[in-house]
Parts: structure tokens; C-alpha cells; sequence
């Protein structure tokens, strides 16, 4: 009972959290938000040795019910652990902002993360659609956080894109709850449903996690500062979808059809996408395409249902998220450096700030799929799954699009970091903190691998 | 066997690169015996792991305990010869070199082959590093070519692990595997379509690692393939690729070959012939048969040691002019002796000389050529002959530029020490060549054939003739040497005139760079060199101009369309949403209209 009341802490810190900086002095908003993450990180790591010896935590509130199991987990702590860091960039990112801004930074910060902590560790179908839409409304105010013309109306395209595609889903839950009679997750395990109920929460993720059709408003969404953009690719947003597509079809839903179109739609997401950032000059863009590449790779390795890759894609989904979180912060830097996101005006940043190549170097290799890096681990077991599965096809797209990625990748480093010196603004204030959350992440990245390893 | 001797090369190496960061403020000497130290450690224990395991070991562990040793061997003369080559070098250098080390030898021991390919990346990596370590311009732009082309190659080694882990596949997936594993090697080995980051890396990287790069990184590449083509996917399924493998190793051969003759950097010149000395190897293994892969075993052993130590030797060159241009070069045969005398055995060496090695694998190769007896094969065999000789012509050019003429007043830097460090492994590297050549026997036999397996067809006469040649031609030196020091009496020195005028040394002094840029002219190779040069052949920077290309299209076939359909689709939305304002005129009477109307429609519903 203890550890469910942690659960419940868990959950509810962020929201608690959300409010407290609001009445706090608007000064140390950010830094209070770091605190709580850090709180609620260390409750993870209370109920982390329970969940992984396979005991499940049951949360009842007024009859909806939370669930932490291993997959969850994963996601939730990752999310958190990740939050610590954006906030700790974030102290210095927002240092010559005005103080208010910074407290709506920390307040809808927060909420976006209490609201990933919902869906990870729903077991209702429809608290999961609820915390969905609550996630894509924080993202709204986020994205368009300086409330200037363009920056709203990307943010009002993501909203859209990804409420409407929330909408189908929640017709799929509707079907499903039919079929099944039941909207608890844990009660609908290994039942079957049809290819249409796929296709209707397919399109909910299609849009949340950003694949083809619907792909256009996560580069928009670069527009954002950078904390937010980190926040949206590599802690919550996009990876809502994942985690969804993961917890309903990958281990919970029998799909009765044939449905490999969507792991051929999510392959060829990620090649364009792939292709696509070998040619864009914005650096948030390109690592914007590479997210939506990255992404496209794990729902492919989700649609072949097959164990080993579902595993891949989750330790994949930590790998990418340490290293693109990492890499985006490592942008933010770059960009208040040089004071533009053009790629073809940078050059020579090695000489000046080493440890943010390195960073920036490891983090890049890990999400490319070096050994030993964690990355490399999870492209490996999800390619080895899609093989044991007999889909040799997605393995194939899935070594390309890995090739695909390093050569953008190694474009964007020789562009940012090699070459002549450019001139560079360092009057700012403020770089500390964030160089430090870049330079702990990339290291987290390192440790994870050696870990993996051994 | 004895699991905890067998990694022990990898543990050391690793734990020095690991000693160097920690002691990084050391100093020189400290660290430089640190180095040697584990050199030799590394050594000692692929030689002890070898002795004690001698018995028990299975083929496939043979042939990674004698890629082993030669790495340790390669690896001892190059960290030794770095010792006095950059003795400036700091910790990071050091630690990337036993890094490096430690990559290769995880390389070829590992019993599986995720961890070689982890072992693999590690390797890349740590060269990217020493490729990047001069930081120049020209440094990185080859160390970025080197990384992208062999990160994406190793991709493709990767997947063709996984494909050779499932059994279960049809023979198109098994082709298809095996093409993946030839381009994963063979961007590390520079087949020839894959071979562009190799000038230009071994070019800007550290010589003593450029001595590595050439003499066994790219081994590893042949270690992988071998053991994927005779063990993992057999040969008997494969016979189709055995003319394609030729194909290439005689483009290879060729290609690198020609490309070499018209080099003046002396080390873009070494690194054309390393790819040239590649298509050797790869035309043995490409047989299929025992002797061929006998042949191409040896030959990656003999071009280890010749190649690392012509590296070596232009190294020294480089240090004494400052200047890696061979027409900076000239008359330094008395200045450097010990140099001039190494460098002749290993230029002979790689061109196919007998008593030295490379003409003994070669033969072996050779011969492997003719039993196949295809038509293929016979042809390989005249353009690999054509190769040794062009071999020979451009390693002549070579000597005659450095060694011979006169000394060109260009380049004026300060002569540079000597020291046991240097002179010591170009000694012995040179005694390897001689000794190699001499008695083939004692490696192929003890080493190689058990490495292979079954070695019942394989005829041992044939590698035994060759020793038999090597003795005939170290008697034949050793008459022409007695015979000249009792006929020739001396060399009479004596003035040029012209139109009796005494013409300097200088001005009379043939330069083999001139004589051999008339091959440029050659007409069939007149527009091969010029699409070398031009960079028409180097899939890298073709890559690099298509790939966004074909970006721009794809998104104005995803991204542009797709926003233009969310934007008219949202002009068109709210085009027809003003027209039910019509509905909405502020009128009382209208809206009681539809007061009445839903009223009547809701009464209807309800009275069903």
C-alpha cells in the first residue's frame, strides 16, 4: 500500500508542483520546478526495484485506476529524469527573460509532465485520453509561448493536427470498449480487434508522434524556445504516441488483420524524413526531421509485434530521448552563440567549447546507432526483431534510414562545429547551467551504454 | 582454451588508453614507457594465448590469434616509432592509439559477432579521432569523409550480422546479406567504388597511425570477410559471387595501381598502393579456394609489414623535409642510409621481388588464379601481373625522387635525430620482409593452414618452390655483389658540359616525377585520372551532392504539399462557415423560426 501511495505522489507532483510555482515568488520558479522533478524523480526510483521484480502497482482513485509496470515505468522515469535536465537548462535559458515568463515556462512545464506521467500509468483508456488531450493543450501554449502571430499559428497547426487525430482515437476506444466491453487496460489483454479499430488509434498516433501525413507540425513547431522543443521531442509530446502504440497493440491488443501498411507508412515516414534533413539548413529543423525519422523507425518496430523488437523500440526510446533531448539543448546553446539557426553561418565552435562537442558528438553517435552507445543497442534488438519476425523489408529501410541519419548528423556537426571560427557572442549569461545539463545528459547517455553492455 | 588469457590483449590495451587519461599529467617519459609497456604487454600476451592454447584451438581461432599478432606486432613498432616521431603528442594521442588497439584486437578475437561489431565501431571511432588529431582543415574534412562512409558501411556489416544469424532465409535475402557484409568490409578494406575516404585519411591522420590504418585496421576488414565467407555463408552457395569478386579485385588492383603512378604526396602515393595490394587479397579470397585464401592470408600479413613499414620510412622522410611532396625530395641516400636501405627491401618487397615476402604470397596467389583456371580468373591473373610491374615502376619513381639525384634546396629544416626508437622497428620490420620471404614455410603451415581448416587439397609444394626461388635470388645477389666489388673499381664522378659550359647538378638531374607525368597522358587514362581528380568517382561527394537533391524533391513532395492541403483546406473551412452565418442575421423573428422548427423536430422524434 505504501508503494501505491507512491504512485499515487508520483503522479500527482507535478500537477501539486504546477500550482506551488504559481504561488511561489515568480524568481525562482524554474529552479523550484527542478526541485520538484528531482522529488518526484527519487520517488521513481523508490518504486523502480518493485515494478522491475514484476510486482504491479494498482493505484485506485474513485475508480480510475493507475498502473505501473516495467513498460510504463520506462517511460514515466525517463520523462522525469530528462525534465530535471531541461529545467536545470532552462535556469539559464530564461535568465534574460522576464521573471513572469519564466513562471508560465515552469507552470506549463510541469503540467506537461504531470500530464505524461496520466498516460504512462493509466490502466483506462479513457484517463489516457484525457491526459492525451491534456498533454497536446500544454503544447499549444508552449509552442507559441512568445504569443507572436507565426509562433500561434504553429502552435494552433499542432493542436489541431494532433486533437483531430485524438478524436479517431477516441472513436477506436469507443469501438474497442464495444467489442471488449471493458475500457480497463489490464482487462483487455489479448483480446482482438479488428484493422479498422487499429486504423482509428493508428491515426491518434500518427499525429501525436508526428509520421508522415501528419509530420508537418513538429519542424513548425521549432519555432518554440528551446526547452519547450526539447520538452516536445524528447521527454513527453511525441513520445505519448509511442508509448501508446506500445501499451495497446504491442502488448496488450491482438490485432486480428493484416496491418503491415502502417509499419510500411512509418518506414517511409522515416526515410523522407531522413532525406528531408539532409537538405534544411535550420538546425532545430534538422534535428525536428531527424526526430520525426527516429520516430518513424519505432513505430515500424512496434508494427512487427514481435517481443524483441518491442523491446528494442523501448530501450531505443530512452536512448533517443536522452540523446535528443541532449542534442536540442546542445542547439539552444549553439544558437544563443552564434545568435542564428542557420547551419551555413556556423563553423569552428570545436576549438571554443570542447565539452559541448563532445556532448553533442556522443549524443549524435547514440541516436546514429554507435556501439556503446545506448542507442546501438536499440536499433540492434529492434532490427533482430523485425528479422525474427520475417520482415527482412523493414530491417532493410530500417539499416538505411540508420545510414541516412549519420550522414545529416555528421553534416550538422562538420557545419557546426568543425571548420573556420566564426564570431561569437559571449556576453551572455546564464551558459553554466546550461552547458552543465548538456554536458550530464550526454554523460547519462555514455553510462547507459556502458551499462547496457556489461 | 583459457577464456581469460584470450581477451587479455583487448583488457590491456583498453586499460592504458584508460592509464594515459588518468596519469595525463604525467610526463613524456613516463608516458612513453607507459605506452611501450603495454605494447609489449599486448604482444607478450597474444604470443603467450597462442603457445598455451596452441592445441585446443578451432580454425576460426587461429586466424584471429594471427590477425592478433600481427596487430600487437604492428601496433608495438608503430607506438614505439611514434615515440620519436611525435614526441609532443599528448595524452589524448596516446590513449586514442591503445583505444584504437584495443578496437582491433576486440576485432578479431571476439567469439561473437555482435561484440565484434561493437568492437568494430569502437575502432571507427577511435581512428576518427586520430584521423581528426592534427585538426587542420584537410584533417577534417577526411576525417568526416572517413566517418560518414564507414559508419554507413558498417551499417550494412550490421545488417548482414543479423541476416547471417537467421538461417531460415531464401537464397535472394542470402545474396542480398552477403552484398550487405562485402560493402560493410569493403568500405574498410577500399574495394574500389568504396575506397575514397582511404588517400585522404591515410594522408591526414599521424604517420605512425597511418602505418596502423594501412597495415592492419584495414586487415580487420579481411579478418570480417574471411570469416563470413568461409564460415558463415559457404562458398559452395556463393559461387556466383566468385567472378564479381574478381571483377573488383581487378578493378581494385588496377585502379589503385594507376592511380599511385601519378602521386607526388608520398603518402597519397602509399595509400593507392595499399588499395592496389587490397585487390591481391581480395582476388585469394575471391578463388574460394584453400590456396587462394592461403594466398590472400599471407599477403595480408606480408602487406602489413612491408606497408607499415614503407609509412614508417616515408615518415622519416617527412620529418627531414618537412614536406610529404616527393619533388621536395632528392639525393638523401647518404643523409639517411638506414632509411634509404629499408625503404629499397620494402619497395621490392610489395612489388613482387624474390627473396622478399610479397613475392611469395603473390606467387601463392598467382597460382591460386590458375588452378581456378575460369576465364576470370586467368584474366585477373595477367592484370595482377600487369600490377606488380607498375607496382615496381612507381616504387622506383619513388626511390629516385627521395634517394637518388641531387638534394633539392627547397625545404631547409634542421636535420633531425636519430634514435633507437625509430631505427629500431624499420630494422626489424625490414628482417621481417627478408625472413617472410625466405621461410614461407614456418607461418603458412603452422598458422595458416590449421586456420583454414581442411587443408588436404592444398599442394605445399608450391609455397616450398617459392622459398626455392627466394634462395636462388639471395644467391644471385650475393654473386652479382662479390662479382662487382672485384670488377667494379670505383665510380668515376665527372662535370656535364653544354656548349662548354658547366651545367649544375641540378639542372642535369632527371626528375622521376616529370618522366612519370607523361603517364597522365596516356589516352584510355587520360579521363580516368580526370574523374579521379575531378572527384566524379568518389561516391562520398556524389553522395553528398544527390542525396539533397532528391531532399528538396521529397519535400515538396511530403512537407509542402502536405501544408498546402492544411491550407486550403482551412481557407476552403471557413469559407463555408461564414455562409451559416446566413443563419444567424440577428433578426427575432428568424430565430424563432428555429425555435419553432427544432421544437417540431424534437416533438416528432419523441412522439416515435
Amino acid at each position: 500500500m505504501f508503494l501505491n501511495n507512491i504512485l499515487f505522489w508520483i503522479i500527482a507532483t507535478p500537477f501539486l508542483a504546477a500550482f506551488a510555482v504559481k504561488l511561489l515568488p515568480v524568481r525562482v520558479a524554474i529552479k523550484a520546478g527542478m526541485l520538484f522533478l528531482l522529488a518526484q524523480l527519487t520517488l521513481c526510483g523508490v518504486i523502480a526495484a518493485p515494478v522491475f521484480s514484476s510486482k504491479v502497482l494498482y493505484l485506485v482513485i474513485k475508480n480510475i485506476f493507475f498502473v505501473a509496470d516495467p513498460l510504463s515505468f520506462v517511460f514515466g522515469i525517463t520523462s522525469v529524469f530528462i525534465g530535471v535536465f531541461i529545467y536545470l537548462f532552462a535556469v539559464g535559458y530564461f535568465a534574460e527573460e522576464a521573471p513572469r515568463e519564466q513562471q508560465k515556462f515552469a507552470f506549463w512545464g510541469l503540467v506537461f509532465v504531470g500530464s505524461m506521467m496520466g498516460v504512462v500509468f493509466s490502466d483506462n483508456l479513457i484517463s489516457l485520453y484525457f491526459f492525451w488531450e491534456l498533454a497536446g493543450l500544454c503544447s499549444w501554449r508552449l509552442i507559441g509561448f512568445y504569443r507572436k502571430d507565426e509562433h500561434l499559428l504553429k502552435a494552433d497547426k499542432a493542436f489541431l493536427i494532433t486533437s483531430a487525430g485524438a478524436g479517431f482515437m477516441l472513436l477506436g476506444f469507443a469501438y474497442i470498449y464495444i467489442i471488449t466491453g471493458s475500457m480497463s487496460i489490464s482487462q483487455i489483454m489479448n483480446m482482438q480487434v479488428s484493422p479498422f479499430v487499429f486504423a482509428l488509434v493508428f491515426l491518434g498516433v500518427l499525429t501525436k508522434s508526428a509520421t508522415l501525413p501528419f509530420h508537418t507540425w513538429l519542424p513548425d513547431a521549432s519555432v518554440a524556445p528551446t526547452p519547450v522543443t526539447s520538452f516536445l521531442h524528447a521527454a513527453v509530446l511525441v513520445k505519448i504516441g509511442v508509448y501508446g502504440l506500445a501499451r495497446l497493440f504491442g502488448t496488450t491488443l491482438i490485432v486480428s488483420g493484416n496491418v503491415m501498411w502502417a509499419g510500411y507508412l512509418a518506414l517511409l515516414s522515416s526515410f523522407a524524413a531522413g532525406v528531408i534533413a539532409m537538405r534544411e539548413t535550420d538546425i532545430k529543423r534538422i534535428l525536428a526531421f531527424s526526430t520525426v525519422s527516429q520516430l518513424g523507425f519505432m513505430v515500424a518496430g512496434l508494427m512487427v509485434f514481435n517481443p524483441i523488437a518491442t523491446r528494442g523500440v523501448v530501450i531505443f526510446y530512452v536512448a533517443h530521448a536522452l540523446g535528443k533531448g541532449c542534442l536540442f539543448l546542445c542547439a539552444g546553446i549553439i544558437e544563443k552563440f552564434f545568435g542564428t539557426k542557420d547551419i551555413k553561418q556556423m563553423g569552428g565552435l570545436m576549438k571554443k567549447a570542447p565539452l559541448l562537442t563532445y556532448a553533442f558528438l556522443f549524443s549524435m553517435l547514440s541516436v546514429a546507432g554507435f556501439p556503446p552507445l545506448p542507442g546501438f543497442y536499440g536499433k540492434l534488438e529492434t532490427i533482430t526483431g523485425m528479422l525474427v519476425g520475417g520482415h527482412v523489408f523493414y530491417g532493410l529501410f530500417a539499416i538505411l534510414t540508420s545510414a541516412l541519419t549519420l550522414m545529416y548528423m555528421m553534416r550538422l556537426f562538420s557545419n557546426v562545429f568543425m571548420g573556420d571560427g566564426m564570431e561569437i557572442k559571449t556576453e551572455r549569461k546564464g551558459f553554466a547551467p546550461m552547458g552543465v545539463a548538456a554536458v550530464l545528459l550526454a554523460t547519462s547517455s555514455l553510462v547507459l551504454g556502458v551499462m547496457l553492455v556489461l | 582454451m583459457n577464456i581469460n588469457v584470450w581477451f587479455l590483449p583487448v583488457v590491456i590495451s583498453f586499460g592504458i588508453a584508460l592509464v594515459h587519461i588518468i596519469f595525463k599529467r604525467a610526463g613524456r617519459n613516463v608516458r612513453r614507457w607507459i605506452s611501450l609497456i603495454g605494447a609489449i604487454g599486448a604482444l607478450g600476451a597474444c604470443l603467450y594465448s597462442m603457445f598455451i592454447n596452441y592445441n585446443v584451438l578451432s580454425s576460426g581461432e587461429i586466424l584471429g590469434l594471427v590477425f592478433a599478432a600481427l596487430i600487437s606486432f604492428i601496433g608495438l613498432f608503430s607506438i614505439s616509432y611514434s615515440q620519436w616521431y611525435n614526441p609532443e603528442a599528448n595524452f589524448v594521442y596516446d590513449g586514442l592509439l591503445f583505444l584504437f588497439l584495443g578496437g582491433m584486437f576486440g576485432v578479431v578475437l571476439s567469439h561473437s559477432l555482435i561484440a565484434l561489431y561493437i568492437y568494430w565501431e569502437i575502432m571507427t571511432v577511435a581512428s576518427f579521432f586520430l584521423i581528426l588529431f592534427k585538426d587542420t582543415q584537410e584533417s577534417r574534412r577526411a576525417s568526416l569523409k572517413y566517418i560518414v562512409m564507414t559508419g554507413v558501411g558498417s551499417m550494412f556489416l550490421l545488417f548482414g550480422i543479423l541476416g547471417a544469424w537467421m538461417v531460415e532465409l531464401n537464397i535472394l535475402w542470402k545474396h542480398i546479406f552477403f552484398a550487405c557484409v562485402l560493402i560493410g568490409t569493403g568500405v574498410k578494406m577500399g574495394l574500389f567504388p568504396l575506397h575514397t575516404w582511404l588517400p585522404d585519411a591515410y594522408t591526414a591522420a599521424p604517420t605512425p597511425a597511418s602505418a596502423m590504418f594501412s597495415g592492419v585496421m584495414v586487415k580487420t576488414g579481411i579478418y570480417t570477410l574471411i570469416r563470413f565467407y568461409f564460415a558463415i555463408f559457404q562458398p559452395s552457395w556463393s559461387l556466383g559471387w566468385d567472378a564479381i569478386m574478381m571483377v573488383i579485385g581487378v578493378i581494385t588492383l588496377l585502379g589503385g595501381v594507376f592511380l599511385a603512378l601519378i602521386q607526388h604526396d608520398i603518402k597519397r602515393l602509399l595509400a593507392y598502393h595499399s588499395i592496389s595490394q587490397i585487390g591481391y587479397i581480395f582476388l585469394g579470397i575471391a578463388c574460394g579456394t584453400q590456396i587462394g585464401l592461403v594466398g590472400a592470408l599471407y599477403h595480408a600479413i606480408n602487406h602489413a609489414i612491408f606497408k607499415s613499414l614503407l609509412f614508417l620510412g616515408a615518415g622519416v622522410l617527412i620529418k627531414e623535409t618537412g614536406s610529404r611532396n616527393l619533388e621536395d625530395y632528392g639525393g638523401l641516400a647518404g643523409k639517411l642510409p638506414l632509411t634509404f636501405g629499408v625503404m629499397t627491401v620494402a619497395a621490392l618487397s610489395i612489388s613482387g621481388v624474390p627473396p622478399f615476402n610479397g613475392f611469395v604470397s603473390k606467387w601463392i596467389i598467382f597460382q591460386a588464379l590458375l588452378a581456378k583456371n575460369t576465364g576470370f580468373s586467368v584474366f585477373a591473373l595477367v592484370a595482377a601481373l600487369l600490377g606488380s610491374v607498375l607496382t615496381l615502376a612507381s616504387f622506383i619513381k619513388v626511390l629516385n625522387d627521395s634517394f637518388m639525384g641531387v638534394r633539392k634546396a627547397k625545404v631547409s629544416v634542421p636535420t633531425v635525430g636519430k634514435s633507437p626508437f625509430m631505427s629500431i622497428p624499420l630494422v626489424l620490420l625490414a628482417v621481417g620482409c627478408l625472413l617472410f620471404g625466405v621461410f614461407p614455410g614456418f607461418v603458412t603451415e603452422r598458422f595458416l593452414f590449421p586456420s583454414i581448416g581442411e587443408y588436404l587439397l592444398l599442394n605445399i609444394s608450391l609455397i616450398k618452390m617459392a622459398s626455392f626461388y627466394g634462395w636462388l635470388a639471395i644467391c644471385f645477389i650475393a654473386v652479382i655483389f662479390i662479382l662487382s666489388r672485384r670488377w667494379i673499381k670505383g665510380v668515376r664522378k665527372t662535370s656535364v658540359f653544354v656548349g662548354g659550359e658547366i651545367l649544375s647538378a641540378e639542372d642535369t638531374a632527371f626528375d622521376g616525377a616529370h618522366f612519370y607525368g607523361t603517364v597522365k597522358d596516356i589516352a584510355p587514362l587520360k579521363r580516368f585520372y580526370s574523374a579521379e581528380v575531378s572527384g566524379m568517382l568518389d561516391i562520398y561527394r556524389r553522395g553528398l551532392q544527390f542525396l539533397p537533391r532528391i531532399g528538396k524533391c521529397v519535400r515538396a513532395a511530403t512537407v509542402n504539399a502536405v501544408n498546402a492541403v492544411y491550407e486550403k483546406g482551412s481557407v476552403f473551412l471557413s469559407k463555408w462557415v461564414e455562409r451559416l452565418r446566413l443563419l444567424q442575421n440577428g433578426y427575432l423573428a428568424k430565430y424563432l423560426i428555429w425555435f419553432f422548427a427544432g421544437l417540431i423536430i424534437i416533438m416528432e422524434v419523441i412522439r416515435r
